[in-house]
């Protein structure tokens, strides 16, 4: 057993492998501290996990890790926080997300904004990061945070930081760039599809919805259509006023 | 009409969603979308308006510029939309 922080949140983790502890060795947290969510994966679940796609068998370590953060993705909306399928990175102070279906080219995008930027950018999270709301201050205003998580996909772009999220970029490939904002409400089949939602049927919808629209009224949501080079990129960063020049 | 036992209008941005709670998610999982007129009908069926002729009173009522034809039209529109949602 041992204990991280993300988000804010202290995730007691009740792993049977080193795998789950060596993924996580970056938010590693206190002990002691009072847990606010406890994941455990029971053997039946382990079997479950692997049983449903064989060809991608890591090993029992990789699996009790997917199904953990499974565990602690169903419980963050009683935190005013999710994880939501998407790519953010940080320039300037500010976050920003890119979220589309799996091999649209979240990767790619965001490897385009490193070389478009350098230094400049980093990445919180390459494929599931934990958003959640913070009241700023007095609180009076509603921000939501975009965070680093250990599980963050095949690059492992990972940075144990946060920033305010300042667009929501939904991506889709053209053969034209183009940024421009959208209507949320327009398009929730689209956004709600990139909620990490595992074991359907199981999270609180009423919750998740009053997320979703504050979100959706808090941050501006954009369709970023992209050609498959690092113009879409550079298009992206000039509309956002982020200066294309490396330092 | 009214509205089953389970199911609940939420605002999500510009207009409005229908979702389900408790024992109602078991028959449907996922969300009805509304915009400002459904989701004025559907507060209408909730505050007793329980037949087409009440709703279409409604939608008159509410509607200056709104014609009988057209409201019977909308109508049965947001009653195909949200038919899952509603029982005798």
């Amino acid at each position: 057993m041992f204990q991280i922080e993300a988000a804010g949140l202290v995730i007691r983790l009740e792993n049977r492998y080193d795998y789950v502890r060596n993924l996580c060795r970056d938010y590693i947290t206190d002990p002691d501290r009072p847990a606010d969510i406890t994941a455990a994966v029971s053997e039946e679940e382990l079997r479950r996990e692997i049983e449903k796609a064989p060809e991608c068998f890591f090993g029992d370590g990789y699996a009790e890790g997917v199904v953990m953060y499974e565990k602690i993705s169903n419980a963050l909306p009683a935190f005013d926080a999710f994880v939501m399928h998407s790519s953010v990175v940080e320039v300037g102070g500010k976050a920003y997300c890119f979220a589309a279906e799996s091999g649209t080219g979240k990767s790619t995008h965001t490897r385009y904004w490193k070389e478009a930027l350098g230094d400049r950018v980093m990445v919180i999270n390459g494929d599931k990061p934990i958003y959640r709301f913070v009241c700023q201050g007095d609180g009076s205003s509603d921000t939501l945070m975009a965070y680093g998580t250990p599980w963050c996909g095949k690059e492992n772009w990972q940075t144990r930081t946060s920033a305010p999220l300042a667009a929501l970029c939904l991506l889709e490939r053209g053969e034209e760039n183009a940024v421009y904002p959208v209507d949320a409400f327009e398009l929730l089949g689209e956004l709600t599809k990139h909620f990490h939602l595992p074991g359907g049927g199981q999270v609180d919808m009423p919750k998740l919805m009053e997320l979703v629209d504050r979100m959706v009224t808090t941050v501006p949501v954009f369709r970023l259509r992209c050609r498959n080079d690092i113009s879409a990129a550079e298009e992206a960063i000039r509309y956002f006023g982020l200066g294309g020049e490396k330092e | 009409m009214k509205v089953k036992e389970g199911y609940i209008m939420k605002k999500l941005g510009t207009g409005y969603v229908v979702v389900t709670v408790g024992q109602a998610s078991k028959d449907f999982n996922g969300m009805i979308r509304l915009n400002p007129a459904g989701a004025y009908l559907w507060q209408s069926v909730l505050d007793g308006a329980d037949t087409k002729e009440k709703l279409v009173q409604a939608m008159l009522t509410r509607y200056d510029d709104l014609d009988e034809e057209t409201a019977r039209k909308d109508l049965d529109e947001f009653l195909d939309t949200v038919a899952l949602a509603l029982e005798e």
